[in-house]
């Protein structure tokens, strides 16, 4: 690969990975937040925007006998649009000079030296897993399916009409078919000019640390939100949790680090703690005090929105992460519903799990195609 | 249907020889004992507490092994949050004195936990930015140069994950489904042509005829192996040699 060809791989991912889901996010964000939307808010609602988008047009793509083509240009289409239209808006905040009152920045002046000195500390053990996730090799059997699913979808433009195993045509299976992670990695290979497998392995590795490190961020603040100083402390013993945490091959901290890449992973490290934040501060918008008054407005609707965004990103990773989610989110709905005395919240949740109870019923009723 | 031993096991399963999961349940102790905050209660203690119990009871085992996976209910749990739980409450327990803390929590995850690097046994530097083994590549980009035509090859067992990760073109007679035979997992057949090829004798008698039944041309074998008859004198053709593998194609059509 020449000189040229880097600096187009480079444009590429730092258009895909970084600005599209930044400013889609901007239009997402809007939803739930009118002011001091926070730029960390933003890039994650960016990221559930742009892969739910991908799971919908990579599964209609699929079911109906189209091509990575079809799925590159219908997903680019709808992302640069959702991106223009949230770079419209920030530039229109600058016209109107609203912009310092719609979103909101870190004033780093004002954090004590301890907290500088936590924030470091946190930022040394990130920047070690990400350094591992790129520099070192963690090979795994399951890739010999998802990435040749990927590099069928990238070479052959065929989506999940060969057996990854033996190259031959076979007919659907839904069970994999419906998640389209492996075509995602096939798009940024195809968009990008590199392999598929430097995608999984070496690119895709860090950046899904970076993202899942900054839904711990967003959750620790959602628990923390009389006290920011405990963030970074949180961060840290997260950090621990994740890098000490592989007391059996089966723990979701040994898919996070050494199986990044992986459906698997995303649901366990990505999908699920994405859940739990949106759950959070459905609980904190919703939560009564003790005069029965309710503390906030509607807008927790808006996190029941991206709630089903979540479930879709779930189903992005597998097919099993939209059944997990479902179970998990029954439970804690009805749990914050029920606790906050908000039958609104339960009939959100639901509304929520409409796109898993949707894929759910084209795989028990596709079958074999 | 009701065998609760079997939740057990797939409880030791997941938790395996580390102590987070049970500071995990201490952690919901800690919070139902002395946390005030209202929704963290909801989510982190009310919705664990429910969600184990959703995991242990026999129902929810029989219909996930029933209709789901048989193999695979460990993942239920990566419902409990177990991290965010165990820095949740690590953090109230320490935030007042951070050092001390740290190096308690250190002593904790260094005693208790295990780095998750090593529970990798082929863990190690990658040699390019694939990470796939440059000799696979090599032998993959050997195929494509010679062949025009569609490219059917049968490879050594230990290269059964890795060829068609790097390349799509290759069509292949047997594939990794054979590895998950012999893990237990019945894909329902076995086949003869990856039997043949998994012997240490390599004989090239056995893998004239499993080209002829599976219309394969190219053989990757394992050089280390013994050959015990002559390639030539049964159709086959030599190539190239690369790492410990040695390529041979069929001629006998």
């Amino acid at each position: 690969m020449n000189l040229l060809e880097s600096f187009q791989s480079i444009v590429f991912f730092t258009l895909w990975l970084v600005f599209v889901p930044l400013f889609s996010g901007v239009l997402l964000v809007s939803v739930v937040e009118k002011k001091h939307k926070r730029p960390s808010s933003i890039y994650l609602a960016g990221w559930l925007l742009m892969i739910s988008v991908f799971q919908l047009v990579g599964t209609f793509c699929v079911l109906t006998g189209m091509t990575l083509t079809d799925v590159s240009d219908y997903f680019s289409i709808i992302m640069f649009c959702f991106s223009i239209a949230g770079f419209l808006l920030v530039v229109f905040g600058m016209v109107n000079r609203t912009f310092y009152e719609n979103y909101s920045f870190h004033n780093i002046k004002n954090i004590s030296i301890a907290n500088r000195l936590t924030w470091l500390f946190f930022m040394i053990l990130l920047g070690w897993q990400v350094f591992m996730a790129y520099y070192f090799n963690t090979p795994n059997g399951d890739d010999a399916y998802y990435l040749s699913v990927a590099n069928m979808a990238d070479k052959l433009d065929e989506l999940y009409i060969r057996s990854p195993y033996i190259g031959y045509l076979e007919g659907l299976h839904l069970r994999h078919a419906l998640s389209q992670f492996p075509i995602f990695y096939a798009f940024l290979a195809r968009g990008s000019h590199q392999h598929v497998a430097i995608i999984a392995h070496s690119v895709m590795p860090p950046v899904l640390v970076i993202v899942t490190y900054l839904i711990y961020y967003k959750v620790a603040s959602a628990l923390f939100d009389d006290d920011e100083s405990k963030v970074p402390i949180f961060m840290v013993l997260i950090s621990g949790v994740q890098i000490f945490g592989a007391s059996s091959e089966y723990a979701s901290e040994v898919f996070f680090l050494t199986r990044t890449w992986q459906g698997k992973s995303m649901i366990a490290n990505i999908a699920i703690p994405a859940s739990i934040l949106l759950m959070l501060r459905i609980s904190k918008r919703t939560q009564r005090s003790e005069t029965g008054v309710k503390y906030y407005d509607n807008r927790w609707m808006g996190y029941c929105f991206l709630l089903g965004l979540c479930n879709l990103v779930g189903g992005f990773a597998s097919s099993l992460g939209l059944l997990l989610l479902a179970m998990y989110e029954a439970i804690v709905i009805l749990t914050i519903s029920v606790r906050n005395k908000r039958l609104g919240v339960l009939i959100g949740g639901i509304l929520a799990n409409i796109p898993s109870a949707v894929y759910t019923l084209i795989y028990l009723f596709g079958g074999t195609r | 249907m009701f065998n609760f031993g079997n939740i057990i096991a797939e409880y030791s399963r997941y938790t395996g020889t580390g102590i987070f999961m049970v500071l995990f349940f201490v952690c919901l102790v800690v919070i139902a004992i002395s946390d005030k905050n209202y929704s963290n209660r909801t989510v982190l203690l009310f919705g664990s507490l429910f969600t184990l119990i959703l995991i242990f009871f026999p129902g929810m085992y029989y219909l996930y092994t029933r209709f789901v996976d048989v193999n695979t209910y460990w993942r239920m749990w990566w419902l409990v949050p177990m991290g965010i739980g165990l820095a949740y409450v690590g953090t109230n327990l320490i935030k007042d004195h951070r050092i001390t803390g740290f190096l308690l929590a250190f002593f904790i995850f260094i005693l208790g936990g295990r780095l998750v690097y090593t529970s990798n046994p082929f863990f190690g530097k990658a040699a390019n930015p694939y990470k796939i083994d440059g000799t696979v590549m090599s032998l993959c980009d050997y195929l494509d140069e010679v062949e025009e035509d569609d490219i059917v090859v049968a490879v050594a067992p230990e290269l059964l994950t890795i060829v068609r990760q790097y390349d799509p073109y290759l069509y292949m007679p047997y594939g990794r489904e054979q590895l998950d035979i012999n893990w237990g997992n019945n894909w329902g057949y076995s086949n003869k042509f990856y039997e043949v090829m998994c012997d240490d004798n390599v004989d090239f008698s056995k893998l004239r005829e499993q080209c002829g039944a599976f219309d394969t041309k190219y053989l990757i074998i394992n050089n280390l192996k013994t050959y015990i008859n002559s390639p030539e004198e049964y159709g086959f053709k030599y190539h190239v040699t690369m790492g410990n593998y040695d390529i041979y194609s069929y001629e006998g059509y």
